[in-house]
């Protein structure tokens, strides 16, 4: 019911079809990101595989610190300085070019030129994402000239023309306000415009209704559902509130401590989840329906990154604990229906363990 | 704007009293009324005063007037131009002043343009490449330019251009320049003299300024603006320059307006040492004999000099700063 | 509850009621700091909390709600209104027109909980002096052994092993942070808890520990809660009635499940159909997207401050403020709503917006 409703044509369209990308646009594949200091290494993303193809809507789900911004961080090789990308792909189809973001320079050109013109990202907080001494439009004029050879006046009237489509109440004029004076709707508003500023073939967002409040936080999704509609990228949507994923999403993954426990449609996660990781995350969230609805939340707490435990990263909370095997193994995905995968030994994996 | 420089100026007026105030007590502090002491003074090195001078000078300060009258007095003949008379010098506290400000404000001046021609790239180098070897290495330096005393610089620095010129770098011109009317000649001369003095001088700054910058600029730097600009395809060097850069010097502009008094504060054993003419050991002179005509004016002017210093880095950073601007 | 009577009569299950209470903020501007124009952070709230419930209140970031949990603990003195508190059946007693010294034992029964697990416990202390700090400042205990003793018993109260007396914070996650402040707040054995925005900071599944422990204890301990949030689920799960808070009034005040199924006010409906559910199947139901944002409490809009976003609004909103009026139809209970049209209004609330989504799923 999801994957349909974007572009199927469009993935026709695109020239050669490289082998195994399936018409993705994104795909990455076993990513591995740590990160190195003092008192040790922490493998914030530890083997990750996704897909995502032109149009479509993907959600990342976890709890904090399970990896989800380190994952985006890494597709855009933002990294902080001391995290590495150590395994794994990241396969963009750029046109007809197939790059593997993984190992390009984070600095150079290839990546330079893609980073706001075909892969853009919206962040957390609208209020830092902004320098504060510049302009709202000299940011989106700036991004504009990087990509585009424009003039000016040119760029000048397509940041008016995008902060208009993003509901900007005034555009010629808020484009030379500060974001400190805006509200922080506006500030949202203003932000993405700014990402989508040359018109990305994916987005990127990272939390971006996290700071805001209820009525901003449906603006905000209101606003990304048109301009998805309207602009047809795809959309990379991170956050640790489910219902935002349910609204919003068409394909979701489960991440638990950098490991990606279950992905499938918002349906098959929703209303079937295998996972007990999943489905003790969907058991803890009160639900905004008539009647009592009890609440149940995992019991424990989420282990130290430095200390992580050994073979499936939740056993020591997972109520579902298969002894002798999960503390041992690392259970690998397993696909429960068609586009449904898990990683828990209850679903298979224990064959191949003999 | 305009509202806000003129409200500044405002405030300046109560902060000028205040200093006069001060400054007056500082005259008055020393037992028995100032003529006398003067007077003592010139006595004391053999010295005959007529009474008309006394009288005169009596006069003139409101002496025996009441306390209000006799700081009126002297306000509004500071105001004329008339700072009263120096009794180590001699000589009308204008004059010295005159003679001596110009080459105290040079190598202040100097010193400055120093700190931050130096200051600014040494600590951005070390912000950008934070934990290097370079980084470490002007970090000790920096540390030991703030822990050295001048003077033990000014010594060292004057063996070391002994040993390797062979000249004596005294004072602010060549002996034989002493005298020369100015030209370009003697011009060239206190440029290949100035120089020693005005790093020397500019040593503590010049490392406060690298360790503010850096400290600054690693703020900035993990911000999640520069990350966002980043990831919009901003090219390394822009990233840099255009914005964290931008915010982490807004703090060194405002600290202009007191380095000014600093440096001249800096110069004092510098120039005992260098034997400069500056106005610092003048001031160190005056404190030291209880010439309180003397302390007392450079003391105002010194005063005078930071709070304008401090106006035109508030302002100056008002214009960079649309935050300010817009809360001014 | 509208009555504006100086007495101090209360009902009998009211432990705390809230009069008439006003909490303005200068604004001042210009050279001189003239007073330019007052913040009305609390504009005239009425509400009492009664022994052993859980009234939640809840609101857009601004609206006041801080200000009157501050204003009942008179850690803010507000600037008009009442603050009645009785302990057990003594008389009850005007917080607001006590000195600091007479305060004391009003401020031993009613302790706050605070949303930053990491700001609000200082990183020097160990466990025992966190926790014990205020045994020690109203001399509950008599030595060392005894506050040792108090603080592991509290400790195992919110579920933490009590021999992690002598850790300092930084050593604990933020779930387990935030039972070290409900410790604290428990300390002193009090009848009412104020918790901030207690849960907000916290992930989804340490949420729900924390949400099932303030439950688990309220029983125990036969506490009153007042639960300051913004997210309406958790407020739904957590309290029995709800205020929901607009620009420094109270809009709407009931039960919770008759609040949530049977709205009366348009910003509640609002509010209720913007929260995103963890459904897809309810992905496109109708929403109410408000326009603009939460109004600014330092310019008010007159009449229904509420005009401006609210698409009922008429004429009547831009002139005639509502007043805060019973409008329940049940014999008994209490739904008190402040819009000109609350009785008229077919407003939807939970029920309604996934039973419509059922007809059209049909
Ligand atoms: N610069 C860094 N140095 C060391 N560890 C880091 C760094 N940045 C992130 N991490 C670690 O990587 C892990 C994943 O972090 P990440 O920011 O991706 O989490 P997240 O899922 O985005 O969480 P949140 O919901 O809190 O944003 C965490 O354990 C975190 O502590
Ligand atoms: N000390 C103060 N001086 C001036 N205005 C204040 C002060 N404290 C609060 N305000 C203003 O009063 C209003 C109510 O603030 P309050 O903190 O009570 O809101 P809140 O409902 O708790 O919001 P949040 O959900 O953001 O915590 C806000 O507009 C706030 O800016
Ligand atoms: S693999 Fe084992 S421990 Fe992990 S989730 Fe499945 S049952 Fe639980
Ligand atoms: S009084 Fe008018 S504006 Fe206010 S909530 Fe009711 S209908 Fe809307
Ligand atoms: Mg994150
Ligand atoms: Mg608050």
């Amino acid at each position: 019911m999801t994957e349909i409703q974007s572009g199927g044509t469009a993935i026709d369209e695109m020239a050669p079809s490289t082998e195994g990308m399936n018409g993705s646009l994104l795909s990455v594949r076993d990513l591995q990101t740590h990160f190195f200091s003092r008192e040790g290494v922490v493998k914030a993303v530890d083997g990750v595989s996704f897909d995502i193809k032109p149009g479509e809507i993907l959600g990342i789900a976890g709890e904090s610190g399970c990896g989800k911004s380190v994952t985006s961080q890494s597709i855009l090789r933002i990294l902080p300085k001391n995290g590495k990308i150590v395994g794994g792909e990241i396969l963009f189809q750029n046109e007809d070019r197939l790059i593997d973001l993984a190992t390009e320079d984070a600095d150079g050109r290839v990546l330079r030129d893609i980073r706001g013109k075909d892969i853009a990202m919206i962040f957390q907080e609208p209020m830092s994402a902004f320098s504060p001494v510049h302009t709202v439009g000299d940011q989106i004029i700036e991004t504009i000239r990087i990509h585009q050879e424009v003039s000016k006046e040119e760029a000048h009237d397509q940041a008016i023309e995008m902060l208009r489509r993003v509901g900007m109440p005034n555009p010629a004029r808020n484009i030379d306000e500060y974001t400190f004076n805006l509200s922080g709707g506006m500030r949202q508003r203003a932000m993405v415009a700014l990402s989508l500023s040359c018109r990305p073939k994916l987005l990127i967002a990272d939390e971006p209704t996290t700071a805001v409040d209820v009525t901003i936080q449906a603006q905000m999704l209101e606003l990304l559902r048109d301009i998805q509609a309207d602009l047809g990228m795809a959309i990379i949507m991170i956050t640790h509130d489910l219902g935002v994923i349910a609204e919003l999403t068409d394909r979701v993954m489960i991440m638990y401590l950098g490991k990606e426990v279950e992905h499938g449609t918002v349906e098959d996660v929703f209303h079937r989840p295998q996972h007990p990781y999943t489905r003790g995350l969907l058991a803890s969230i009160p639900k905004m329906e008539p009647g009592r609805v009890e609440i149940e939340p995992i019991e424990g707490v989420v282990p130290n990154p430095y200390a992580m435990p050994s073979g499936c990263k939740f056993h020591t909370r997972c109520p579902d604990f298969i002894e002798g095997v999960c503390e041992r193994h690392e259970p690998p995905l397993t696909a429960v229906a068609r586009g449904h995968e898990v990683s828990c030994f209850l679903y298979g994996g224990r064959e191949a363990l003999e | 704007m305009l509202i806000y420089i003129l409200r500044r100026l405002l405030v300046m007026i109560p902060v000028t009293i205040l200093i006069s105030i001060i400054g007056f007590i500082i005259i008055q502090a020393p037992p028995g009324d100032f003529v006398s002491s003067y007077i003592a003074g010139l006595e004391a090195q053999g010295d005959i005063i007529e009474p008309e001078l006394i009288d005169s000078l009596r006069a003139r300060y409101g002496l025996g007037e009441p306390i209000y009258v006799q700081y009126f007095k002297w306000v509004s003949s500071f105001i004329e131009g008339d700072l009263g008379y120096s009794m180590i010098y001699r000589e009308p506290v204008v004059d010295i002043i005159a003679q001596r400000l110009p080459s105290s404000f040079t190598i202040s001046l100097l010193s400055l343009i120093l700190v931050f021609v130096i200051g600014i790239p040494i600590g951005i180098l070390s912000a950008t490449k934070q934990y290097s070897l370079a980084d470490y290495s002007f970090t000790v330096v920096g540390f030991l330019g703030v822990a050295t005393p001048n003077f033990l610089l000014a010594l060292v620095g004057l063996w070391l251009l002994f040993k390797w010129t062979g000249t004596v770098a005294i004072g602010l011109y060549s002996p034989e320049m002493q005298n020369a009317p100015f030209g370009l000649a003697k011009f060239l001369d206190l440029v290949g003299h100035i120089w020693l003095p005005a790093l020397i001088v500019g040593t503590a700054g010049t490392a406060e300024l690298i360790r503010t910058m850096r400290a600054n600029l690693l703020d900035e730097l993990p911000k999640q603006y520069v990350t966002v600009a980043r990831a919009r395809g901003v090219k390394p060097t822009k990233l840099l320059y255009k914005y964290p850069l931008r915010i982490a010097i807004n703090p060194v502009i405002s600290t202009v307006g007191w380095l000014l008094p600093v440096l001249v504060e800096g110069e004092v054993l510098v120039s005992l040492v260098l034997g400069l003419p500056t106005i610092a050991p003048v001031l160190l002179d005056s404190l030291m004999q209880q010439d309180m005509f003397l302390a007392t004016s450079i003391i105002m002017i010194l005063g005078i000099l930071t709070l304008v210093g401090t106006l035109l880095s508030d302002i100056l950073l008002a214009i960079v700063d649309p935050r300010i601007r817009g809360a001014v | 509850m509208t009555e504006t009577t100086r007495e101090t009569d209360m009902n009998e299950r009211t432990i705390i009621s809230v009069r008439n209470l006003v909490k303005y903020f200068p604004i001042e501007a210009g050279f001189l700091r003239r007073q330019v124009g007052v913040v009305k952070a609390v504009d005239d709230v009425n509400f009492d909390l009664n022994e052993g419930e859980t009234l939640a209140l809840v609101g857009e970031s601004g609206c006041g709600k801080t200000t009157t949990s501050h204003c009942i603990i008179q850690a803010q003195r507000p600037t008009a209104g009442q603050v009645l508190f009785r302990i057990g059946d003594a008389e009850p007693m005007d917080l607001t027109r006590m000195e600091k010294e007479e305060l004391k034992e009003a401020r031993r029964n009613i302790r706050m909980i605070y949303q930053d697990p990491y700001s609000s416990l200082n990183p020097r202390m160990t466990l025992l002096q966190i926790i014990g700090e205020p045994l020690v400042i109203h001399r509950m205990v008599e030595n060392q052994d005894e506050l040792q003793e108090r603080v592991a018993e509290l400790l195992r109260l919110v579920r933490l092993d009590p021999s992690t007396l002598n850790r300092y914070p930084h050593a604990f996650s933020g779930g387990q942070r935030q039972r070290i402040a409900i410790a604290r707040a428990l300390s002193l054995s009090p009848k009412v808890v104020i918790a901030d925005e207690a849960v907000s900071a916290l992930d989804v599944s340490v949420q729900a520990q924390i949400l099932n422990l303030m439950k688990e204890l309220q029983t125990q301990l036969g506490l009153t809660y007042l639960f300051v949030a913004h997210n309406l689920a958790v407020v739904k799960y957590e309290a029995d009635r709800v205020a929901v808070m607009y620009a420094g009034k109270i809009v709407e005040i009931g039960e919770t499940e008759e609040l949530y199924t049977n709205p009366r006010h348009p910003y509640t409906e609002a509010l209720i159909s913007a929260a995103p559910n963890p459904d897809p199947d309810t992905k496109y139901r109708e929403r109410i997207v408000l326009a603009g944002e939460v109004a600014d409490p330092g310019n008010l809009p007159g009449g229904c401050a509420f005009h401006p976003r609210c698409r009922y609004a008429e004429d009547r909103c831009r002139q005639e403020t509502p007043e805060l009026i019973d409008i329940s139809e049940k014999e008994g209970q209490s739904h008190l709503a402040a819009c000109h049209f609350a009785e008229k209004l077919e407003l939807t609330g939970i029920a309604g917006s996934i039973q419509r989504e059922e007809r059209e799923n049909a």
